[in-house]
């Protein structure tokens, strides 16, 4: 069926089709458009019906020859009104003086003109409106929730205007419909419970049942009385019918009633107190059905009755929530403020934790390792979705019910993690360490798992319009219930979830400030008692050298005045007593060296690094031709500003051991550096812009179990007459040297092959 | 007069050390050791105990310790270079530390030279051998003007 020239459009235009100007109107009406002086400027083409005159005849026409005296003045009355919208529907007397017919007047404003539109008088309605209002009301005011509101809203319309149908049918916010309560008759079919595509309501239909709270259809076969004339006198276009509750109907929208089996339809908006769509209530009569004007009004009044009290029932859902969830909110910061480390304060206040998210799992991520808590994806995957969040610069709340519709790596883990609704506590960058990569950002993250959905469409939402052989397009033309089934879904994150979401980072936040100030006192009192292990180990490692240098002594006063009547084995004592006092004289020394470094001033000044390392090579010349090692420098190093004396001691150590731990028979040592802008050769991961020294050998190797315990202080990997001894101090020494310039210490090695110390110098100059 | 090394040396197993090395090689002049930086002041100003100039002959050179009980070596060595008739006296610092803030204070302090205590005997000898080498039998040394 085809009724109209301009049934057939296409695809791209269906969601711009210019409803508003069709340029004409539904005939069970009249339209008069009439100047400030009262003539009349346009008139529809069926004006004989109600007024029984011909449009062409009343053009240019004062209204006050149409309607009888006090109509007239009633009409005058009304027109000093400015919000003509809010004016109820006005009685007129219309026709001769001998017999007057009422009709029903409605006034909007225009295009700088006045828009009258009248609809055949259809006699007061049988019942009483206030009481029907009133007994409404009651009915709405104590409906428990907003399902049985929508009901019993849907059953006080239908009563109102005897509809077949009336459904109340709230918006997604993906402007899908779901009928959510529904009242008819045995005529018709009942559409409970099924969802309806964004696209059976584009956009522009939308705005304009934002901007129109009622519309009815009163029968989608009567063709439309054209306006005479059809352009807009003095413009290129026929009049804005935008706010006429007459204009004639869009020919798709005409298609998909008939499709549905309606004759006439009536749409009420409901609207949020922004002005938003949240619903329609949409009425369905299987024959033409006409709703007269005050019947309409009271069905507006209906319908911003139950927005007020949809808006009321969802303010008090969310208060109730909120206030629900405040209980486990508390529970959860007295948990997290306690004495216990976050993880397992965390792990103990799972329960709240999860039940203010109404989630089954949750990850905090605030440094590398994410603390996960009932049902998670892998750490490794929780990462990967804060760097997606980070990149994609998503909001500090973000939520989805569909994550692996927009992250594809979250298919894997659907099952777990359908849903996801982030809580951005830091910004990536924010409270980073000099010398550090910049920190990630720290998230909260709440999971909902998949739940698989079944979707009753009425009809098949993919085939919303179809094209027919011709290539026209018609609305689809089954409303049968068509199931789909969703799958990567959660339940929806509802509004209390993002409040709840929100006061939890602000406790959160507290909670990690909190912690963070209390690890900054612990960081003081550790530096403190560093410093105090420091004096202890400088005085004592001091103090124990000197009766040590008299026991040696002792020994050689000993061996000189009684060596000869000790005989051999007391003289092999005395070394052996000599020998093992040595020794921990080294050891002293080493302490002491260790200490020392940790409590002197870098005395720090600009200082040629290639001439300090040719030093400390002539200072070793003779261990590195003993061990017959070639120190190769590659190219000249920089000057730099640090402490030369110390660093001195770190070429020193790390080319003696290179020489030293080494078993080949051409042994190399080969000192170099990476400049803040060279690339990174390493395999560790670069410590920031930063001069960066190594030394590398082809020596023994550290197995990788021993590359942490190398740095501790004495320890040493070899028996102490192999490779030539030693004392084990020299690396926690040069490591201790670089960490106060304020740089880290590391190698990397293989065993057999050698090893690369790696050393950073900040950037900085003091 | 027989001009003596002044060792000024609290600890006896480095002052035994030291009397041993020089029994057993000639250094060219006697040692005198006092125990305090207080009793070295003493003897070289020929004050208390020292009264007698005849019991206290001018030191060729002082061997100095520098961790002393009571005025340590630095501070002995402030005071012997702000008396006039003292101050040419040269002075060997003797220290078993060759921390470079000590080695540093001792030489902008006045001290000839900085020499650290070989712990044991042989190399002591050998540290006492060049010592008396260079400043009993090389160096000239100043005279000591008595005052009158």
């Amino acid at each position: 069926m085809n009724p109209s020239p301009a049934g057939a459009v296409d695809l791209e235009q269906c969601d711009r089709e210019a409803i508003h100007l069709l340029g004409g109107i539904q005939p069970h009406g009249a339209l008069l458009d009439f100047d400030a002086k009262g003539a009349v400027v346009i008139a529809s083409s069926n004006t004989d019906r109600c007024l029984g005159r011909s449009a062409s005849s009343l053009l240019g026409r004062p209204l006050a020859d149409l309607f009888s005296p006090s109509s007239y003045a009633e009409l005058r009355q009304a027109l000093l009104s400015t919000d003509l919208t809010r004016v109820a529907p006005l009685r007129l007397e219309t026709g001769s003086e001998e017999q007057y017919r009422r009709v029903d007047g409605l006034l909007h404003r225009i295009d700088g003109l006045t828009v009258l539109e009248l609809e055949g008088g259809s006699g007061e309605p049988q019942t009483d409106p206030f009481g029907t209002l009133r007994s409404s009301l009651g009915k709405l005011r104590s409906a428990a929730n907003q399902r049985e509101l929508c009901q019993r809203a849907a059953e006080e319309v239908r009563k109102l205007t005897g509809f077949n149908r009336v459904m109340v049918y709230l918006f997604d916010p993906d402007w899908n419909g779901e009928v959510v309560g529904e009242a008819r008759d045995a005529f018709a079919d009942s559409f409970a419970g099924m969802h309806f595509p964004a696209s059976d309501i584009p956009a522009q239909a939308r705005a304009l049942y934002a901007r129109n709270i009622l519309r009815l259809i009163a029968d989608v076969d009567a063709v439309p009385a054209m306006l005479i004339p059809a352009q807009l006198p003095g413009h290129d276009r026929p009049l804005d019918l935008s706010c006429s509750a007459l204009r004639s109907v869009s020919p798709v929208h005409l298609q998909y009633l008939r499709n549905m089996g309606v004759a006439a339809s009536m749409s009420i908006s409901l609207l949020r107190d922004d002005g938003q769509l949240l619903g329609l209530i949409a009425c369905h009569h299987t024959t033409p059905l006409h709703v007269p004007p005050k019947i309409r009004s009271l069905c507006t009044f209906l319908s911003e009755l139950l927005s007020g009290e949809l808006a009321s029932i969802e303010r008090r859902d969310l208060a109730e929530d909120v206030a629900q969830r405040s209980l486990q909110h508390t529970l959860l910061v007295e948990q997290l403020s306690g004495p216990e480390s976050l993880d397992e304060s965390l792990a103990a206040a799972a329960d709240p934790l999860l039940a203010l998210g109404r989630a089954s799992g949750a990850a905090l991520l605030l440094g590398d390792t994410p603390i996960c808590i009932g049902q998670t994806p892998s750490a490794v995957a929780v990462k990967a979705i804060a760097s997606w969040l980070d990149e994609n610069a998503r909001p500090e709340l973000f939520a989805t019910e569909s994550l692996p519709r927009i992250f594809a790596p979250a298919q894997s883990f659907a099952e777990v993690a359908s849903g996801l609704l982030a809580v951005r506590l830091t910004r990536r960058g924010a409270g980073s360490v000099p010398g550090h990569s910049p920190s990630a950002s720290r998230y909260l993250l709440f999971f909902r798992p998949e739940r698989i959905k079944t979707i009753v469409w009425a009809g098949n939402p993919s085939k919303a319009l179809a094209m027919d052989e011709q290539f026209r397009l018609h609305p689809r033309s089954s409303f049968a219930a068509w199931e789909q089934e969703v799958r990567a879904t959660s339940q929806p994150w509802t509004e209390g979830d993002l409040v709840a979401a929100r006061a939890l980072k602000g406790a959160l936040v507290g909670v990690v400030l909190s912690r963070a100030e209390h690890l900054d006192s612990l960081n003081r009192r550790l530096a403190r008692s560093n410093e105090e292990l420091d004096a202890f180990s400088y005085t004592v490692s001091h103090d124990l050298k000197e009766p040590l240098r008299g026991v040696r002594q002792y020994v050689d006063f000993l061996r000189e005045d009684h060596g000869e009547a000790l005989g051999a084995g007391g003289r092999e004592k005395l070394e052996m007593l000599d020998w093992l006092s040595a020794r921990m004289g080294e050891l002293l020394e080493g302490l002491f060296e260790l200490s020392r470094v940790g409590r002197i001033d870098l005395a720090r000044a600009e200082v040629s690094i290639q001439e300090l390392v040719e030093d400390v090579v002539r200072t070793l010349v003779g261990r590195l031709e003993e061990n017959r090692t070639e120190v190769r420098i590659p190219r000249p190093l920089p000057r730099l500003t640090c402490d030369g004396v110390r660093l001195r001691q770190v070429f020193a150590n790390l080319i003696s051991n290179g020489s030293k731990y080494n078993d080949k028979e051409v042994r190399w040592v080969e000192v170099g550096y990476v400049a803040p802008d060279e690339p990174w050769p390493f395999q560790a991961e670069r410590p920031g812009r930063n001069w960066v020294f190594y030394v590398q050998d082809n020596g023994i190797g550290i197995p990788d179990r021993f590359q942490s315990a190398i740095f501790d202080m004495f320890r040493r990997l070899h028996p102490q007459e192999k490779f030539g001894g030693g004392t084990g101090a020299g690396l926690p020494i040069a490591r201790r040297i670089v960490e106060r310039h304020g740089g880290q210490l590391w190698l990397q090695s293989e065993s057999g092959i050698g090893t690369t110390f790696i050393f950073t110098l900040p950037l900085r100059t003091p | 007069m027989n001009r003596p090394l002044l060792l000024v040396e609290d600890n006896d197993a480095d002052a035994m050390s030291m009397l041993r090395v020089s029994n057993s090689i000639p250094l060219g002049a006697p040692i005198h050791r006092v125990k305090s930086g207080e009793d070295a002041i003493d003897y070289l100003l020929h004050r208390g105990a020292y009264s007698d100039p005849a019991s206290s002959p001018p030191p060729l050179l002082v061997l100095l310790d520098i961790h002393l009980p009571g005025l340590n070596g630095l501070e002995v060595l402030e005071t012997i270079r702000s008396h006039p008739e003292i101050k040419t006296t040269p002075v060997v610092m003797f220290s078993s530390s060759q921390e470079q803030s000590l080695v540093q204070a001792a030489y902008r302090d006045g001290a000839n030279s900085y020499v650290q205590k070989p712990t044991d005997l042989s190399e002591l000898r050998k540290a006492a051998e060049a010592l008396s080498q260079f400043w009993l039998a090389v160096a000239q040394l100043p005279s000591v003007e008595r005052p009158s």
